[in-house]
């Protein structure tokens, strides 16, 4: 796995002074498939397989993808709710040191839960409706023995100010609140422990159209206060290239393509990543694509069964007999690095991207 | 960056009303529409909207909840009133259990007359008619006719017959009870022995209310600790005592529980009768409410806020104490209140054939064992009255049950 | 609503006519005015998008045209003027609840494509077995031209294999097929008009693309009017060629598609339209996002109900007039106080409010 070790060292562009806060590293994670009385394994899914990446410190890092590729996954193993089959997860803590998240117990985790925290989709499943937003916010602090009660008390009021909410608010159950507020709480909930990576699985996908532009901002504003660096999970490829800077796309448990934003959009190098953005509607009537971009055939394939050689040539309108028996890895490109795909013929394929050209019509 | 609309009071009183809307963020807000179809009002955050309203913890609205459940409003006041009747059995029943009368066997039930017209006139003086009884010299039946010039008067907080409250606080205050102990008072008639009715079903209430109550704590008791169990580890553990409860579930209940019961000895003291009845009930009660418990620990697993509440770093037991069992009491509390009707039941028909709690205990099922007889009923229809209680009982706690359970779950 | 005989009249190519149409739930907390002054026409064989975010209503109108209103629900005010079959016109909300002639009208006339496919599919049948059923019941087709239909329609929405299709049941299907199942079903019948309530939301971007494409393609094959409700503002671009926004259960703003989104007119679809990141547009660090939120619909703000999130609030006039629907070009409304004679309103609205306290006076002196 040569394209592993080249991505490890590699480091965005222009950025090379900038160091890893994580490096995911072969990441499997499978989920059995039992049968009957005796729950014999039958089978497994293979919901993230063989991922590799790195987050530099202080990015927003965009893991996108259709539903059951794996990002969601790739966020839970991250945040260690699920523990990976096999591969590494390596967190750099604050004082440099490395640590393999991968394969630490519950108890050993315990002082890295407070340095990555995580950021829920659904803002009514996440908060305990039973519970005051005091305690909500203030539980990280409490059970790692980080403040006090009247100093959690003080600290869960200022953080209600920064995520825009009242501090009197301190005594109310979720029940009071909206879906926005409520992701307010969760964001606030994330930050209480002052972490350094955030991984936000789908944090505005539920919200409404005037509410994910505020969340937006707010995740936007916070970031920059407390120089966070974000994993950015979500399927709406509009809101990710607004608030990412690097993008890894993924196909039925692996990674197709990863690089700079910019790059990612407007040079994509992976026909998945070419029909992702041109399936997304564009909110401007001109610019209607119905009859002019190529739409994806096909199903997303079944992760516990995958097509042969790469997973994606059913649906690839630029498969070759090669695509077919022998799986592509992710390669860097020699014209730009940093930019990496997992497909045949990256160098040679002209894809489309979504280019600033596009917006000429509408401005 | 900051709402707005927390600055400003858009047209309640309450300058600290925000805006409020709990529906999912994408289904419409106040008035969504589910997967069926069918139109669905928010009535949760829509009550009342304001800081009280806000800061209302999980009891407080479920109560409100409860509250608008007219039925079972009804019913949680039966019940109290059976439960106070099972406390305060010594002070509302006129006589002891034992008090019998061999003069009026299988007496009419009497009622309390508040006026008394003599001729000195009117007064208000509560009183019964004695009863002349006359046997029919050729098939021995008695019957009985009241007579207006034998007149008991009744007292109210009289001091009646003494006794020992809870079998050890001595005392004779009687909330009603004829004037002069001894004379009889039929209010719901008597049985063969001439003992009052009313008395006896008053009593009889202690004992029923409480076997089903205590036995319900019993199985609750198994119930969460094997549910528990066999939901937060699952596997193996889960998979043994799964097959444990299919294997009690398949068992014929009545059957078992009277194979038990026959093999109480006779020479068992009524008060070990009593909680050996309320064990046997429970061996197979607490198997559905460990299921009810394991269901709610496998669902509540991987809920959000119980992943959040790990990522928070809370160990196992403050996950489970803090997070997840707090979910579920509630329903539990319901589920409960539902299964009490089951046990009282149960142990009605265990006394009824004869089975279960026996003379000299009183119970309703003991009682109802009276009624067996088809000559006795047709003579004395009133020793079925305790089978009407037995149905105000269960159709009391059915209500209320139903009306916790809707009302277990404040935010749905 | 009793002037059952009135004769309706509406414009040749109109398929449907909704006028002042009003929807309020009545529950125990209050009256929850879930649709509130909603007007708009639907041409023959064409597309109208229905935007707005949560507790806009704007599945509620959609429901209200088919009268799909259940208890505590009721449609208490407006006309639902619809062209049928043979070209009559009937006012739905005058129609009897559940009487033959709406029974016809729904299913047959008007479809409807729901969010969840599984929610109007059901779980035990076969999914050939529902459509020829639909068929069956409403165009009087036997049981072989029923299954023949099933087909055709199974491969109109281009279900792979329709053949085999056609014996299986929902769950063995896939998101996007299930959503196709429900589109063949819908359109089984030859309707005139098909209601697609968030019919793509559920659906990845990828299948969405596809069955936007699929409906567009099927409309122009059929000719059927399409009402399509999102809050994507996306698909609406994509889809639709007039537009209705919604907010808080008002029509706030009505055009063709191009106006909209190069020309609003209503603070609220320009602030939405700002709020929106659009992939490979724009490149501007921070979105501008709408403040506040949608109000709780038992707080209604007085006056213009949007006037709290409003850029271009005007203090003592949005806060205290109701905006009235203005027609500012043809096809062109809007509901907004900036278009409006300021003045004349508020005489207008004076006026009525005294006339309604004078009507409460006199009612209070007749008693």
């Amino acid at each position: 796995m040569s394209s592993v070790d080249t991505q490890n060292t590699a480091t965005p562009i222009g950025k090379e002074d900038v160091k890893p806060v994580l490096e995911v590293k072969n990441l499997k994670m499978y989920f059995p498939i039992t049968k009957g009385l005796l729950r014999r394994r039958v089978g497994e899914v293979k919901a993230v397989d063989d991922v590799s990446f790195n987050v530099y410190e202080g990015e927003v890092f965009g893991v996108v993808g259709e539903s059951g590729c794996g990002k969601t996954t790739t966020g839970r193993c991250i945040t260690r709710v699920l523990k990976p089959t096999a591969g590494e997860i390596i967190y750099h803590d604050k004082r440099g040191d490395r640590v393999n998240l991968s394969d630490l117990s519950r108890s050993e985790l315990r002082p890295y839960r407070r340095e990555i925290r995580m950021i829920f989709q659904d803002p009514f499943s996440s908060l305990n409706p039973r519970l005051p937003v005091v305690d909500l916010i203030g539980e990280v602090l409490k059970v790692n023995r980080i403040a006090t009660d009247a100093e959690i008390k003080e600290r869960v009021k200022k953080l209600l100010r920064q995520v825009g909410l009242r501090p009197e608010y301190l005594e109310r159950y979720p029940h009071a609140f909206s879906g926005g507020e409520r992701q307010r709480i969760g964001v606030a909930r994330a930050l209480a422990s002052e972490p350094r990576l955030v991984v936000a699985d789908e944090a505005v996908s539920a919200l409404d159209v005037s509410i994910q532009a505020q969340t937006i901002n707010l995740l936007q504003d916070l970031q920059e206060e407390f120089n966070l660096t974000y994993i950015f999970v979500a399927h709406d490829l509009s809101v990710v290239e607004h608030i990412c800077d690097r993008i890894g796309v993924m196909y039925v448990g692996k990674m197709v393509e990863t690089g700079t934003k910019e790059e990612v959009f407007e040079r994509p190098k992976h026909p998945y990543t070419e029909a992702l953005m041109a399936a997304v509607p564009k909110p401007d009537p001109r610019l209607r694509s119905r009859g002019q971009r190529v739409r994806l055939p096909g199903e997303v394939a079944d992760p516990s069964n995958p097509p042969s050689g790469c997973y994606f040539h059913p649906r690839c309108r630029y498969a070759q007999e090669i695509c077919r028996t022998k799986a592509p890895s992710l390669q860097e490109h020699e014209v730009t690095p940093g930019h990496y795909s997992a497909c045949h013929f990256a160098e040679e394929l002209e894809l489309k991207g979504v280019r600033p050209g596009e917006a000429s019509a509408s401005a | 960056m900051s709402d707005k609309s927390e600055k400003k009071t858009p047209l309640a009183a309450d300058p600290a009303a925000v805006t409020e809307e709990t529906s999912g963020a994408r289904a419409e807000s106040a008035v969504g529409t589910d997967g069926n179809g069918n139109v669905q009002v928010e009535s949760a955050a829509a009550a009342v909207i304001g800081d009280e309203y806000a800061s209302l913890g999980q009891w407080a609205l479920m109560w409100k909840k409860f509250r608008k459940h007219k039925l079972a409003m009804v019913g949680g006041v039966v019940t109290a009133i059976f439960y106070l009747i099972a406390l305060f059995a010594e002070i509302i029943a006129p006589f002891p259990t034992a008090t019998y009368n061999r003069e009026y066997p299988y007496a009419p039930p009497q009622r309390i007359r508040l006026i008394l017209r003599t001729d000195e006139g009117t007064s208000f003086a509560p009183h019964v008619l004695g009863l002349d009884s006359v046997v029919d010299p050729r098939s021995f039946q008695r019957t009985y006719t009241p007579n207006p010039e034998k007149v008991i008067p009744v007292r109210f907080f009289s001091h009646g017959q003494p006794y020992k409250m809870f079998g050890f606080i001595p005392g004779s205050l009687r909330l009603f009870a004829p004037a002069e102990s001894g004379q009889p008072m039929y209010l719901l008639g008597a049985d063969r022995l001439g003992r009052d009715l009313f008395s006896r079903i008053i009593y009889g209430t202690r004992v029923s209310m409480t076997i089903g109550l205590v036995g319900v704590f019993l199985s609750l008791f198994l119930g969460v600790l094997l549910g528990g169990i066999s939901g937060f580890f699952g596997g193996a553990v889960d998979n043994i005592i799964q097959r444990i409860i299919e294997f009690l579930q398949s068992i014929p209940s009545i059957p078992l529980w009277m194979g038990l019961a026959a093999a109480i000895p006779q020479t068992v003291p009524p008060l070990q009768v009593y909680f050996l009845i309320t064990v046997i009930l429970s061996i197979l009660g607490w198997t559905g409410l460990a299921r009810v418990v394991r269901g709610k620990f496998f669902s509540l697993k991987t809920e959000d806020f119980v992943v959040a509440a790990e990522l928070d770093g809370c160990s196992n037991l403050r996950t489970i104490m803090r997070h997840m069992v707090p979910s579920f009491m509630s329903h539990i509390i319901a589920v409960t209140t539902l299964a009490i009707p089951t046990m009282i039941i149960a142990e009605t028909s265990l006394s009824f054939l004869g089975l279960g709690l026996r003379p000299p205990v009183v119970s309703w099922g003991v009682l109802l064992q009276q009624a067996q007889n088809i000559r006795a009923v047709s003579m004395a229809p009133w020793l079925l009255l305790p089978g009407i209680f037995v149905i105000i009982a269960v159709l009391g706690f059915n209500f209320l049950g139903d009306g916790l359970r809707d009302a277990a779950d404040p935010y749905a | 609503m009793s002037d059952a005989n009135k004769i309706y009249v509406m414009p040749e190519e109109n398929l449907v006519e909704v006028k002042g149409l009003k929807t309020h739930f009545f529950t125990d907390e209050g009256v929850v005015k879930a649709v509130d002054g909603v007007d708009f026409v639907v041409p023959r064989g064409k597309t109208l998008g229905i935007v707005g975010e949560s507790g806009s209503g704007k599945s509620i109108t959609a429901r209200s045209i088919v009268k799909l209103i259940d208890r505590p629900g009721r449609i208490v005010d407006g006309e639902v003027l619809v062209r049928r079959r043979d070209n009559s016109i009937d006012n739905v909300v005058d129609l009897p609840q559940n009487g033959e002639s709406i029974r016809r009208l729904r299913g047959r006339e008007i479809s409807m494509i729901f969010q969840e496919p599984m929610a109007s599919l059901s779980p035990v049948h076969k999914i050939g077995r529902q459509i020829t059923e639909m068929v069956q019941l409403h165009m009087g087709l036997d049981k072989d031209a029923a299954r023949a239909r099933a087909i055709e329609m199974l491969k109109r929405v281009d279900m792979p294999k329709a053949t085999q299709t056609v014996d299986s049941y929902t769950f063995e299907l896939s998101g996007g097929m299930r959503q196709r199942a429900m589109i063949a079903m819908a359109l089984s019948c030859d309707p005139n008009l098909v209601i697609a309530d968030e019919p793509t939301t559920a659906l990845d971007v990828t299948t969405q693309a596809t069955i936007i494409d699929l409906l567009m393609d099927l409309q122009e094959q059929m000719g059927m009017s399409v009402i399509f409700i999102t809050h994507d503002l996306g698909v609406i671009a994509e889809i639709a060629e007039s537009v209705v926004v919604m907010y808080l259960g008002n029509v706030v703003e009505r055009a063709d598609v191009d106006s909209i989104f190069h020309d609003a007119k209503h603070p609220y679809t320009q602030a939405l339209l700002r709020s929106i990141p659009k992939l490979g547009l724009e490149k501007t660090r921070r979105l501008s996002a709408i403040e506040g939120m949608v109000p709780h619909p038992f707080r209604r703000p007085r006056g213009c109900p949007f006037h709290d999130r409003c850029r271009s609030f005007m203090k003592g006039v949005c806060d205290e007039l109701v905006p009235p629907i203005e027609t500012i070009a043809p096809g062109r409304q809007v509901r907004c106080l900036l278009y409006s004679d300021v003045d004349k309103v508020r005489a207008e609205q004076a006026e009525s409010a005294r006339a309604a306290s004078a009507a409460v006076e006199h009612s209070e002196v007749s008693t």
